[in-house]
């Protein structure tokens, strides 16, 4: 998946903040991305069945939230790539890394909130560049 | 006679013996005295025929009174001497003699007090009482003979007799019993077996008792029937030959109306006489005077018999006898003839005569009569009646030289009643006097005679089964009652183990306030029927007992009332004890008081509390930091477009603006990053580490933190030290509480971590049993109030002022704790110091293992860690350390410069922005660092705020937080090789 192909890339961010979405669709966009952005139940069942290139999820949606959306994306999009936005503490980034693993999903990057949009940036242009995660820049890292 | 037979010891009671003794003579005279009683006793004893048994009396008195067993001795000898003075030396007499000494023995025995246990003993009891009844009866005989020789009654009555040998066969069996029963108590010491024997023995003693009563009463009834049929059958053979003697006599007095002159006229004159008596077996006429008498006519029951002329007085030797009647005119007895009967067979008769009247001038004549003692007798014994069927009578007369037993005149002998030698053991004699002749009189018992022997057999064969009966009812009652015993102990230990095991002191109150019974063996050496007040575990004097004294008196009303006493007057720590009161009725128990120390109950409820309200706080800041962390994030990302808003940037005013919010944001980012610290998750980074190498690997970081003027120490416990936990938080929290430790020392002491490996099983501490590494620091600085102690390991509670510290230290220690499965706990004595211990659970590691990949392992590279976030560099340095690399760590960038000095790092990690009050930066320490230490490695610590592209842009290494243990080590340890092959290493 490429930033240079003729179709923009797509991506769907899923938070129940409003204003988050806003804000990362905002910085996707300025990255060359098609954004989605659910942060209602309703709109998050309607759009996860749609294909996209990456999936920004918040795993704050509550326990059973974020992880019914991992198991949709399994089902519906087993090449999905995501990226995993969170405010609590390290151990849910791990526990849903290990999650996605189990559903054979694919986690590209998570950024734990709040964080450095250009860190966010990076992690765009690192999946851009098809690098595998955790190496795109030199001597720092975004990680968990 | 003296009877001290009271239940006092002998040798104490013994005033013939004193432990002095008495002087030679007297001693001699009062043995003199002692054996003149024995003979005398042994002298009214055999005169009562051993019915008054005065020997035993004298014997029991001497046996239990003397402590001389020569004197003992010789009272037995005397005693049977006497005896064999009086009675001749028989088997018999020795045989009285040698039971009157064993049952003076037993006397003497069952009345002398043993030991306690022995006394409590029912068979024991038993002989007490037999020997009391056999010394009674004994006395009483003895009274009873004195008495009977002052009214100078020389024969025991029956009654005296019956009594005497009832009681002393009685006795004996009791006392046989009580031997019995003492012998099986002293050789096996087994009470109930002892009992059931002397009760069962008793049993059929008393039916033979029974037994020889009903015998000893049908012997004298038999003996007075005895007697009585011979006294009748001896009287009406009297009145029937004096009844025929009158008839005689008036015969005799009157005149024949015919002259006798002819035989056949005499035949005719006597018949109706004859025929009128029929004992009399002949009449003669007999004529004669002065010694020459002739016999006229004789008629015996047949008719005229003159041959038996000569029988009746014919004789010369008969002349006297006929002179005598001549003259007194009186009836005569001739003697005892052999008179023949009607059957031609001789009969013994007595034969009687007396002067005829006869006209005037007739010569002078005599009338002889036979009166036949077979017929007499036969008649006589009409009178018995029925008891004539069972008896046999012989009638014998006097001895003579040829037959000196006497010969048998006449006798009636019931069927099958023949005498045989044992008959006539039992025989009952009467004498009758006829004349100057006495005849005998034997009534001997038949067979038949006396109680059937059919009732008999009944009689006795009922007393035995009643004995028996009576036996097996004591073995089972004594079986029952040993079981009903052994039930009631076992039941009582039952309750007893109950109450022991019940919690606290448990006190059963009688009405007097008394304690009755409790538990526990303090408690009760401590004293059941002491005042209750005294007895419970605290001070109730004065005012400190009011509460508890109320608590009884409402009790006592009948109210169930339970209170929590708190102990304020102990000097000791302060306990609480909970005391309940239930009313009860039975047995004259009043008051259950149960008293249950508290304290520690208390205590582990408020931890308990303590702990679930540190929970609920880490929830809860988990929760808030999320939420927090996800507002943050709105700003700050906004923050950051404004900032890269081509407007905002030309005007860089309002770039300052964003600047200073953006900082805001990040600090708040970081109190949000402190609240995730202590919020309740799982571990993050679990790896096995060996506690003790790695503390020891970390000492030098430690020794450091704490500083020059206090020192540090590091013991380490035996025993594999493997612990599952994330060595950066270990780490971290050994630092925190480092320089806690130090902080509380202001004026210099010592840090001591001890690490080692132990059992716990401790109910108090929220562990599962099993073993534990335990990481204790202790220090020996201030200390805490119990207040602080109680709030320590919450989050955002801190003493230091504002500015030092965050108040997350301890609570990020108690999290790591927890989150590793195990807990941390914390003491405090106020200016002795404050000790915090860690339990972390012990695993078993395989050491070949390397703990750290081999690709990844560096070697041996050295790390400063600068960051003003204490429990972060700590957390930074536990990562390196494990990683194998050396760390030291400083808060302050004056810190970080002294340590750089020594140290030579070959990579400074700090943070970017470090809080400096003189507004040093990463970047300012990290130029400084490299004056002093050329070819250092830098690696700057980010937040999201700071300008990390810039530094990236001017070639520094960044590490952008938070950030992982494998990027952390990714990216210091290729520059710590790289500096160290640079610089030939720094060393």
């Amino acid at each position: 998946m490429t930033a240079t192909g003729s179709t923009p890339p797509t991506m769907l961010v899923v938070d129940d903040e409003p204003s988050i979405c806003e804000l990362i669709s905002e910085v996707a966009q300025s990255e060359g991305y098609e954004v989605s952005t659910a942060s209602c139940r309703d709109d998050i069942d309607r759009l996860i069945e749609l294909q996209h290139d990456l999936t920004v999820l918040d795993l704050d949606l509550g326990r059973s939230g974020d992880d019914d959306v991992l198991r949709t994306l399994a089902m519906r999009q087993p090449n999905a790539r995501i990226v995993f936005v969170s405010g609590a503490d390290a151990s849910t980034v791990v526990d849903a890394h290990r999650r996605a693993a189990t559903y054979g999903l694919r986690v590209v990057g998570s950024c734990a909130k709040p964080f450095d949009l250009r860190t966010f940036r990076r992690v765009l242009s690192r999946h851009d560049h098809g690098l595998p995660p955790e190496f795109a820049g030199s001597g720092s890292s975004a990680s968990l | 006679m003296s009877l001290r037979l009271t239940g006092a010891r002998r040798d104490q009671a013994s005033s013939e013996m004193p432990p002095a003794g008495p002087s030679p003579v007297l001693r001699v005279v009062r043995s003199v005295v002692v054996l003149l009683a024995v003979v005398a006793a042994e002298f009214v004893t055999s005169w009562s025929q051993g019915f008054v048994r005065a020997d035993v009396v004298v014997l029991a008195t001497i046996v239990r009174e003397t402590r001389s067993a020569r004197l003992r001795v010789l009272s037995a000898i005397v005693a049977l001497a006497s005896t064999w003075f009086l009675n001749g030396a028989t088997w018999g007499a020795t045989g009285c003699v040698i039971i009157a000494i064993l049952v003076a023995y037993a006397i003497a025995w069952a009345l002398t007090p043993g030991r306690a246990d022995v006394e409590a003993l029912p068979s024991r009891r038993f002989a007490r009482v037999c020997a009391r009844l056999a010394l009674i009866v004994s006395v009483a005989s003895v009274l009873e003979a004195g008495v009977l020789t002052l009214a100078g009654s020389t024969t025991s009555p029956d009654l005296l007799a019956l009594l005497v040998s009832v009681a002393v066969p009685l006795c004996v069996a009791a006392l046989a019993a009580g031997l019995v029963a003492g012998r099986v108590i002293f050789d096996r010491g087994a009470a109930p077996y002892a009992s059931r024997l002397a009760g069962a023995f008793a049993a059929l003693a008393l039916a033979g008792i029974a037994s020889q009563i009903t015998l000893q009463y049908w012997a004298v009834s038999e003996r007075q029937s005895l007697d009585t049929a011979a006294a009748t059958v001896s009287a009406s053979l009297q009145q029937a030959v004096a009844a025929d003697l009158n008839s005689f006599a008036a015969r005799a007095a009157s005149v024949p109306r015919t002259p006798i002159t002819a035989q056949d006229a005499f035949d005719k004159s006597v018949r109706s006489f004859l025929y009128g008596n029929p004992t009399i077996s002949a009449v003669a006429l007999l004529e004669g005077q002065g010694g020459s008498y002739r016999v006229l006519y004789a008629t015996d029951r047949q008719g005229s018999a003159p041959e038996i002329g000569n029988v009746l007085g014919g004789a010369v030797a008969d002349a006297p006898a006929l002179d005598a009647a001549a003259a007194t005119s009186a009836i005569m007895l001739l003697g005892v003839r052999d008179v023949p009967g009607a059957d031609a067979t001789e009969a013994p008769n007595l034969v009687y005569v007396s002067k005829q009247a006869v006209v005037d001038g007739d010569p002078q004549r005599f009338l002889a009569v036979a009166l036949s003692i077979p017929v007499s007798l036969e008649q006589a014994t009409v009178s018995l009646g029925s008891l004539r069927q069972n008896l046999a009578l012989v009638l014998t007369g006097p001895a003579t030289p040829t037959n000196p037993r006497g010969v048998v005149l006449a006798s009636v002998v019931a069927e099958g009643a023949a005498p045989d030698d044992a008959a006539l053991a039992k025989a009952a004699r009467s004498e009758t006097m006829f004349g100057d002749i006495p005849l005998d009189l034997t009534v001997t018992p038949g067979a038949g005679f006396g109680v059937p022997s059919l009732v008999r057999g009944l009689v006795l064969g009922g007393l035995l089964l009643m004995g028996l009966l009576g036996a097996a009812l004591v073995l089972q009652a004594a079986n029952s009652r040993q079981r009903a015993s052994r039930d009631r102990q076992e039941r009582e230990a039952l309750l007893e183990a109950a109450l022991d095991a019940a919690a606290g002191l448990v006190l059963l109150v009688d009405d007097d306030d008394r304690v009755m019974v409790t538990n526990g063996g303090d408690a009760r050496s401590r004293g059941e029927g002491t005042q209750i007040l005294d007895a419970l575990p605290f001070t109730t004097r004065g005012r400190a007992g009011d509460e508890v004294r109320e608590l009884i008196r409402r009790g006592r009303a009948g109210e169930a009332v339970s209170i929590e006493h708190v102990d304020t007057t102990s000097d000791a720590d302060l306990r609480i004890h909970r005391v309940s009161v239930t009313p009860v009725r039975a047995r004259g128990a009043r008051l259950v008081v149960q008293v249950e120390d508290i304290t520690e109950d208390r205590a582990r409820s408020m931890r308990s509390a303590q702990a679930e309200r540190l929970r609920s706080l880490g929830t809860m800041a988990g929760g808030l930091a999320h939420d927090f962390n996800n507002l943050l994030f709105i700003i700050s990302g906004y923050l950051q477009m404004l900032r890269d808003d081509d407007a905002v940037a030309e005007q860089e005013r309002l770039l300052r603006y964003v600047d200073r919010a953006s900082d805001a944001a990040e600090r708040g980012a970081e109190i949000a990053s402190s609240l995730l610290s202590v919020a309740r998750s799982q571990p993050l980074e679990a790896t096995a580490v060996e506690v003790g190498s790695f503390l020891t690997r970390l000492f030098p970081l430690v020794d450091q933190a704490v500083g020059t003027d206090r020192g540090a120490e590091l013991v380490l416990g035996d025993g594999p030290l493997d612990v599952l936990v994330d060595s950066g938080q270990l780490s971290g929290s050994v630092l925190n509480l480092v320089i806690n430790a130090r902080d509380a020392m202001e004026l210099g002491g010592t840090v001591t971590i001890g690490v080692e490996r132990r059992t716990v099983d401790d109910p108090e501490l929220d562990l599962r049993p099993g073993d534990y590494v335990v990481v204790t620091v202790v220090d020996d600085g201030c200390g805490m109030s119990a207040d602080t102690l109680e709030r320590a390991f919450e989050p955002y509670f801190s003493t230091k002022g504002a500015g030092h510290g965050t108040g997350i230290g301890l609570a990020a220690v108690y999290s790591f704790a927890q989150q590793s499965g195990g807990i941390a706990t914390i003491t405090s004595v106020r200016d002795l110091g404050t000790s915090v211990t860690l339990y972390l659970p012990a695993v078993f590691a395989r050491h070949d293992e390397s703990p750290v990949p081999a690709v990844d392992r560096p070697p041996t590279r050295r790390v400063l860690v600068v960051d003003d976030e204490s429990s972060l560099a700590g957390l930074i340095a536990g990562w390196l350390t494990e990683q194998g690399a050396e760390v030291r760590v400083a808060e302050t960038p004056t810190q970080a410069l002294r340590i750089a000095q020594d140290f030579t790092p070959d990579v400074l990690l700090t943070d970017v922005r470090l809080g400096d009050p003189d507004g040093v930066d990463g970047p300012t320490l990290a130029g400084q660092v490299e004056s002093l230490v050329p070819g250092v490695a830098v690696v700057f610590m980010t937040g999201f705020s700071d300008r990390m592209h810039d530094l990236q842009a001017m070639g520094m290494h960044t590490l952008a937080k938070p950030f992982t243990k494998e990027a952390l080590g990714r990216v210091v340890f290729p520059l710590a090789s790289a500096s160290a092959r640079d610089d030939g290493g720094p060393r």
